[in-house]
């Protein structure tokens, strides 16, 4: 397996790994300096339907190689795209042009080969079934309802291998697959008209849709516009709220996640700077970084620094136990990384996020809305962001219900919420015994980089937050 | 080394003697991103990349292949085997290339990239960048040290090569300095940003005071509180209004109309709008960010009013929007390598009013200045929004505190329909820009 990996380099170019090995190590001189290669190739393939036609057919390929030298805290970075070994010379040079004087030891790294994907990609397959997906999906989303006016469906498929060298010593791989896929609809009934998107995905092959069928992704994009037809504008103002089992993980990545990478903390920019060991959260909270889970969008095999995967207690009974860190991070707090993570070869590593989540708690679900006098039932979720020193976060509401003496009514729209990370968790008063991770779709956005991730949650109430809507609360 | 100009029409002839025709487009990017954290070099990086877009068309079917780097070996096969897949895709009549007719037009010269990216002086920067982290944290003492002062320079080298005939290049460079400053009080922290951006080097003026800035801007910051929930009159600042612009631009765009996804849909040459409401999109600008000589398929650019006084007067299109909503081109298709074009905007501006921030503050006496909008919160298709955001809370003209956690809520087309008042303070600092404006009437979401 190495060994195809290796090739598949050897193919565009790179010398032989023993070379490479040699080349990285060459700019080190003294104690506290490390250097790393970081090969990527990354092929995809997309299929989208579109006014009801199979209108593109997307075939992309990259290959190439970061160079990082780091020199205590400093880092020299550069990357090529010519794989070839003066180019690959140039990089290392540029990257060593780094000035420093670093005392830190080296970054620590390992893998035992995990496979936590168990797949092989099906992107080279044959095109006619995918693009049947994407039809089986446009005829069900017709034939739901008369207020369909367009429907537009996208498939893509990744394959992303990449294959980490570091001046330790450490050599490791992953091969990554990725499948995506999202209906969007829009419908318009008596000229109010409303969007809907849907979709998932995973590290998964064409066997995903399985799990979830192209029409019940139709469907479901579907019904939520069709309940969008018919919501009401949301409150304004302080309330109880009901988060809902899955995608309101959202919540969690953008509160909690963000503010709890190494980076900002080792910087002492984050609102939870400083706070590990103190009470962050209501004690019902257990909060979890897992990059380790089956076939999710966020699980990765090693780290993009080589690093075996994990999975990080971050939270525990509400008490904050630890950051998520990438090497250099690692090093300032004296402990083990493995979230770092890039969006390509062209990008160095940073901590981030895989699949992040809340342990279930002991409440059913109908106990918990039946608890609430008057507030918002938050079910699905357009996106999130958040202010890493103050903790203030915003997210969207796309589907969600205005709840009235322990019952839910009617649906609402427009509705944000808006909140402070430190804050938040000790308003949680019921966790719900329903975790479910969302299904596949968010990709996390951090100083210019893109990555997959993951997202979970129980159905959760919080005692108070801001509402911002337009109707009078 | 290969010559792009040779690799563009080998791939057009290769496509020819496949039996098809093609648009080829190639981008070449340089870069230098230095950080200074506490003193010292935090990150250098230094990169050149290219990539490739190849759009393959066999009469109205179209075919992507993009592939990063200088593999341009065995092209035949790599287009033949794309050329396969051909079989899948559906025949649409406005999908096509631009013809010889269409591509014809001089090209204006725009001074766009001022030739020094290679005279970049690390040691030089590096000196300017610790100076501004230095000035920053001698401001004040609640200032601390954590973010890294930043510089980045960029140039781009953009060639497109057609069957029909296209083949243009042109180049364009960049420059930035920025800063985010963090704040803390009572174990409360603030971070505020800011920053120079421009085209030419020269241009960046006195760049050590973006350290006081950031720091300026982040101390009023601390404190900040929630404010009653209720309709309000709010003001944004030349930051937030240009946010706001931006969805505007967005709902403009042709293909989110084809796609019935913007609040737009339907309103060309209605008059939506008060009548101090004209916009302009203009590639022409010297120096600007937006600017650009040809678009994504090739045509020359062209500078259009999309709203006078209130009134819509054009989309935004590429060939595929204008043709099948049957419009004229407007030259703005983006250069996409690994898609189908989209469409941008040149330098999209709404006109100027008259009076700066604080004569806008003046006017409006009590309400909501915005600094700050997290911006997840918009429906396109109908034009509902809901934002959170940050600013100042506003009596007698005078800010009187930071307001934090809150939300404001309406529709993009009643916002645009409600602006009473238009400064004259715009910044060019990205493509889209607009002055300060003040809007009567929004919905505000706290306690």
């Amino acid at each position: 397996m190495k060994e195809d990996v290796l090739n598949l380099f050897y193919r565009s170019g790179l010398p032989p790994v023993e070379k490479v090995r040699k080349m990285i190590n060459q700019p080190l001189a003294n104690k506290g300096e490390f250097s790393e290669i970081y090969l990527e190739r990354s092929v995809s393939r997309s299929f989208r339907l579109s006014e009801r036609k199979i209108s593109d057919i997307v075939t992309t390929s990259s290959s190439g190689a970061g160079i990082r030298v780091v020199k205590g805290n400093n880092t020299g970075f550069s990357f090529t795209e010519n794989l070839a070994e003066p180019h690959l010379k140039q990089c290392v040079a540029d990257a060593a042009a780094i000035k420093g004087s670093g005392t830190v030891p080296a970054i620590k790294t390992g893998s035992k080969g995990n496979d936590f994907y168990n797949i092989q990609a099906s992107l080279g397959q044959p095109a006619g079934p995918k693009v049947e997906l994407l039809k089986r999906a446009e005829q069900k989303a017709f034939s739901l309802s008369p207020y369909v006016e367009k429907v537009d469906v996208n498939l893509t498929e990744i394959e992303k291998t990449v294959y980490v060298i570091n001046s330790l010593g450490i050599e490791a791989y992953d091969i990554r697959p990725m499948i995506s896929f999202s209906v969007s609809v829009v419908l318009n009934k008596d000229n109010r008209r409303e969007g809907a998107f849907q979709g998932g995905g995973g590290r998964f092959d064409l066997s995903y849709f399985d799990k979830r069928s192209p029409e019940q992704i139709a469907q479901d994009a579907v019904n939520q516009a069709l309940i969008l037809l018919e919501a009401k504008h949301a409150p304004a103002g302080e309330m109880e709220v009901i988060l809902g089992a899955g995608e309101s993980g959202i919540l969690l990545h953008e509160s909690i996640g963000h503010p709890l990478e190494a980076d900002f903390n080792y910087r002492g920019s984050s609102a939870f700077t400083g706070k590990i060991g103190q009470v962050v959260a209501s004690p019902q909270c257990t909060i979890i970084d897992d990059a380790t889970l089956a076939n999710e969008r966020g699980s990765i095999n090693i780290d993009d620094e080589g690093n075996e995967a994990g999975r990080s207690v971050l939270i525990e009974n509400g008490i904050l136990k630890t950051y998520m860190f990438d090497g250099i991070t690692a090093n300032h707090f004296e402990t083990q990384s493995f979230n770092g993570r890039r969006q390509s070869f062209r990008y160095m590593p940073m901590p981030r996020m895989t699949n992040t989540y809340m342990l279930p708690g002991e409440y059913d679900r109908q106990e918990i809305i039946a608890s609430v006098k008057r507030g918002v039932y938050a079910k699905t979720f357009s996106g999130g962001q958040v202010d890493i020193s103050s903790g203030d976060f915003v997210f969207s509401v796309t589907e969600g219900y205005l709840v009235e003496n322990g019952k839910i009514s009617h649906p609402i729209k427009g509705a944000t919420l808006i909140g402070n990370g430190p804050e938040i968790l000790k308003r949680v008063t019921m966790v719900g015994d329903d975790m479910v991770i969302s299904d596949g779709k968010w990709t996390c956005g951090k100083e210019g980089q893109n990555v997959p991730v993951g997202v979970g949650m129980p159905t959760v109430k919080l005692s108070h937050i801001t509402v911002g809507g337009t109707a009078n609360a | 080394m290969l010559k792009i100009s040779e690799v563009g029409k080998n791939i057009v002839q290769l496509a020819g003697k496949l039996g098809c025709e093609t648009q080829v487009s190639i981008l070449e990017q340089s870069s230098k991103d230095i950080s200074v954290r506490q003193g010292e070099i935090e990150q250098l990086q230094t990169s050149r990349s290219l990539s490739t877009g190849v759009r393959l068309f066999s009469g109205n079917k179209n075919i992507i292949l993009a592939f990063s780097g200088y593999d341009f070996d065995n092209m035949e096969e790599k287009i033949k085997l794309a050329l396969e897949d051909m079989t899948y895709l559906e025949d649409d009549k406005y999908k096509r290339l631009l013809n010889r007719e269409e591509l014809e037009g001089d090209l204006r010269e725009i001074a766009l990239d001022d030739g020094r990216f290679d005279e970049i002086d690390i040691p030089q920067v590096t000196g300017v960048l610790k100076e501004i982290e230095a000035t920053a944290l001698d401001h004040d003492p609640r200032i601390r040290p954590s973010e890294a002062a930043e510089f980045s320079a960029a140039r781009a080298y953009i060639h497109i090569f057609s069957s029909f005939g296209l083949d243009k290049f042109y180049n364009k460079s960049h420059y930035s300095f920025y800063y985010s400053a963090v704040a803390e009080e009572k174990g409360l922290k603030e971070v505020d940003s800011w920053y120079l951006s421009k085209r030419f080097f020269e241009d960046i003026n006195n760049p050590i005071q973006i350290g006081s800035l950031a720091a300026q801007r982040v101390l009023k910051k601390l404190g900040g509180k929630k404010i009653k929930s209720g309709e309000q009159k709010v003001l944004f600042s030349p930051r937030t209004a240009s946010s706001i612009l931006e969805l505007l631009a967005e709902a403009l765009d042709g293909e989110e109309i084809l796609l019935g996804n913007s609040f737009l849909s339907g309103s060309l040459g209605e008059s939506l709008f008060a009548p101090n409401i004209t916009i302009e999109d203009n590639p022409f600008m010297e120096r600007h960010p937006g600017s650009y000589p040809f678009d994504g398929e090739g045509m020359t650019s062209r500078d259009k009013k999309v709203i006078r006084e209130g009134k819509v007067l054009s989309y935004l299109h590429n060939s595929f929007s204008a043709a099948k909503l049957d419009m004229p081109l407007t030259g703005n298709a983006s250069l996409a390598l690994n898609s189908a074009p989209g469409i941008k905007t040149g330098n999209f501006y709404l006109k100027p009013g008259s009076g700066n921030l604080d004569d806008l503050l003046s006017e409006m006496k009590t309400g909501l200045l915005v600094e700050e909008l997290f911006l997840s919160g918009m429906n396109s298709v109908t034009g509902d929004f809901s934002f959170g955001c940050a600013g100042y809370w506003v009596e007698n003209g005078v800010s009187l505190y930071p307001v934090k956690e809150i939300t404001i809520a309406g529709n993009l087309l009643e916002l645009f329909r409600n602006i009473e008042l238009i400064g004259d303070d715009n910044e060019w600092k990205s493509s889209i820009c607009s002055p300060s404006f003040l809007v009567t009437g929004l919905s505000v979401g706290g306690i």
